[in-house]
């Protein structure tokens, strides 16, 4: 049978099937985690934040339109409470809990580690770069849901992908960095 | 795209959710859309039917201390409001208030110039004047 389409499990959701629900979660969890953990100052948290996208989009993709992609809304989203972890972190003081340790803290180092390397590569680009590359290179979205995804026009998407990969290029190129 | 740009491309996609994310988020969905709420709106009737219980009594208390304590009634609806909570008072209706006599005003004094007949000369005089006018 062929996989549903995104648009085809939101609107299964929609219509009130909790299997939809899980099949969404199934499908955009890791995409989601990997921008938490490039969004957050501290990727420790991406877990929370995952979280968190997923229940507000549990109570919002009910009200969705279809005016965009599903993942563009939950990209959004994700930058949405992705800054708010980062405000409250900065007034925060820094919890000095280790992590959970039922979360196999083997995987987790290579993770922070692989999440860590990216993030120091894109964290040198102003952030309208950063979220080009993030939505263009990473995500592999088209120029048109980027430049939904970041409330532009298709041409900004082109000159901020133009400009960031030149520098991202030399960013590499100087620190000499081996990936 | 350079080597470069792959290879941090292909690391960003290496980056994968924790197993339990997914447990978590359906726990906690499953948390929020389980039917333990719903009691609260059957609450509700039981709620109001036991505040009714309980004011009920305390109103029927306060009832003959109103004599002393109620304000004078100053319009027609406060009359008749508390006519229907006291058998023995009437309140006078607006149709029986509309009815009541009034003495009539004095007549007004009739001026000189009304009082004195127009004579045969003023008319005559008037319908020379209107010709007048006319052939000027």
């Amino acid at each position: 049978m062929a996989e549903k389409s995104d648009v085809e499990l939101v609107r299964e959701f929609k219509a009130g099937s909790a299997s939809a629900f899980d099949a969404i979660v199934g499908r955009f969890q890791d995409r989601v985690y990997r921008l938490a953990c490039v969004w957050l100052y501290d990727p420790q948290n991406a877990d929370d934040a995952t979280q968190e996208v997923f229940l507000r989009a549990h109570k919002g993709l009910r009200r969705f339109r279809f005016r965009a992609a599903p993942f563009t809304w939950l990209y959004r989203t994700t930058r949405y409470v992705c800054n708010e972890f980062n405000r409250r972190r900065k007034t925060e003081p820094l919890d000095d809990e280790p992590a959970d340790s039922s979360n196999s803290p083997d995987r987790q180092v290579t993770q922070f580690d692989t999440a860590a390397r990216v993030r120091a590569l894109v964290a040198g680009l102003p952030e309208r770069q950063r979220e080009v590359v993030i939505c263009r290179i990473f995500e592999e979205l088209s120029v048109a849901e980027t430049a939904s995804a970041m409330g532009c026009r298709e041409g900004t998407v082109k000159a901020l992908l133009h400009k960031a990969t030149k520098r991202l290029r030399i960013d590499i190129e100087s620190a000499g960095l081996t990936l | 795209m350079s080597d470069d740009i792959d290879k941090l491309q292909q690391d960003y996609r290496e980056i994968r959710a924790p197993e339990h994310v997914a447990t978590r988020i359906c726990a906690e969905v499953a948390d929020r859309d389980s039917p333990r709420r719903t009691w609260l709106p059957a609450l509700a009737p039981i709620a109001v039917a036991v505040a009714a219980v309980t004011v009920a009594p305390l109103l029927m208390q306060q009832e003959p201390g109103d004599e002393t304590v109620a304000p004078k009634p100053t319009s027609l609806s406060t009359l008749t409001r508390v006519s229907s909570l006291k058998p023995g008072m009437t309140a006078p209706s607006l149709s029986s208030m509309k009815s009541v006599k009034v003495p009539a005003l004095p007549r007004k004094p009739k001026t000189e110039l009304q009082e004195q007949p127009q004579t045969h000369f003023d008319i005559e005089n008037e319908h020379l004047k209107e010709k007048d006018h006319a052939y000027s």
